[in-house]
């Protein structure tokens, strides 16, 4: 297993992904596809738990599973946000057929 | 090139071009399927990372059930070309493109800089860092200090990969390799417990299971919350 794939290689991958949701966030006004991109962004940031987890364990020589730990509850987070952000969109769509954000201004004035 | 090495080079490739296909793909369903194969991606990274048990996590919860719940929305909206609108290339999407290239680029000279352990580097600052290095293989002996011996050299800190805890060790030039203490070769394999159900569940349900217990209360309070906003109109 020699020449195994340095930390630094997975902090960029994880800096890519989320720089590419940050994109998606702020370029699209679909707001479905803005909840998409807001995944791919928890996901760079799980990466980027999971591979200090386990360069730390490696420095380390003992166990450290909090960045799993943590990640276990990025996902839990995510699915509930999901679920009301669908919810929301859901609604917003009902009242105005369609899912612009950008004509969102319920709450404005 | 080791197999860790190639399977992650290709499944970063392939992990940013469907990433940025989500961003760029018009119709919001083209959109949720290349999120799927990312995540599926990602999982496959995860397992690369000794993660075996948020791999499996990932693909159940993300690219099972919140992907389902995406497409099911997209779906019931089933959006047509007028409300999905124009694709218009204006002055002000160019700017932020530019700008998260920018952004993309400090962070890793950050990362990079970080981690060479070059003289004047911001190492100095943060010595952990430069302590996390790549996991040695099964039957490979490094030093802590990370530094060429002699015959009989010493070292306080030796340790094999695939085995846990550390001892004193002494350097052995015939073999070209760190001789490590008797009671180092007799622990448990740590490589083993990393990231498996059993030992991330012993550390949710002990070191953290007063978090754990939140995130139930606030999974509740989302479904709760999910139920009213869709069931009325607002």
């Amino acid at each position: 297993m020699e020449g195994s794939v340095p930390l630094e290689w997975y902090l960029i991958l994880s800096a890519a992904i989320f720089a590419i949701g940050g994109v998606g966030v702020l370029l699209r006004r679909n707001a479905i596809i803005l909840f998409m991109c807001i995944e791919l962004m928890l996901n760079a940031v799980n990466l980027t738990f999971l591979a200090f987890s386990r360069y730390r364990t490696g420095a380390l020589g003992a166990l450290d599973l909090d960045g799993h730990v943590m990640s276990f509850f990025v996902i839990a987070l995510a699915a509930a946000e999901a679920a009301v952000g669908l919810a929301i969109i859901l609604s917003i769509f009902r009242h105005r057929r369609h899912i612009n954000v950008d004509d969102g201004n319920l709450l404005k004035n | 090139m080791a197999s860790e090495t190639i399977f992650f080079l290709i499944l970063a490739f392939s992990i940013v071009v469907s990433s940025l296909l989500v961003v760029t793909l018009r119709n919001p369903i083209h959109s949720a399927l290349s999120l799927v194969s990312t995540m599926l991606m990602m999982a496959g990274v995860y397992a690369l990372l000794n993660a075996p048990f948020l791999a499996v996590i990932q693909v159940m919860v993300y690219a099972g059930a919140i992907m389902v719940l995406f497409l099911f929305v997209i779906m019931l909206l089933n959006l047509g070309d007028d409300e999905l609108g124009e694709r218009r290339f204006t002055l002000s999407k160019f700017i932020t493109a530019g700008g998260a290239i920018f952004l993309f680029g400090a962070v890793a000279f950050g990362i990079t800089t970080l981690g060479s352990g070059e003289p004047g580097s911001p190492q100095t600052a943060y010595p952990g860092l430069s302590r996390l290095v790549a996991v040695p293989g099964a039957d490979e002996v490094a030093c802590s200090e990370a530094r060429a011996g002699v015959e009989g050299d010493h070292c306080e800190e030796v340790w094999v990969g695939g085995q846990e805890g550390r001892a004193a060790g002494t350097y052995d030039a015939a073999s070209k390799t760190w001789r490590p203490a008797p009671e180092l070769a007799r622990s448990v394999a740590l490589w083993e417990r990393f990231g498996t159900v059993e030992w991330v569940g012993r550390s949710i349900f002990g070191k953290w299971v007063f978090l754990f217990e939140v995130t139930g209360v606030l999974l509740l309070a989302a479904v709760i919350g999910a139920v009213v906003i869709a069931k009325r109109r607002l």
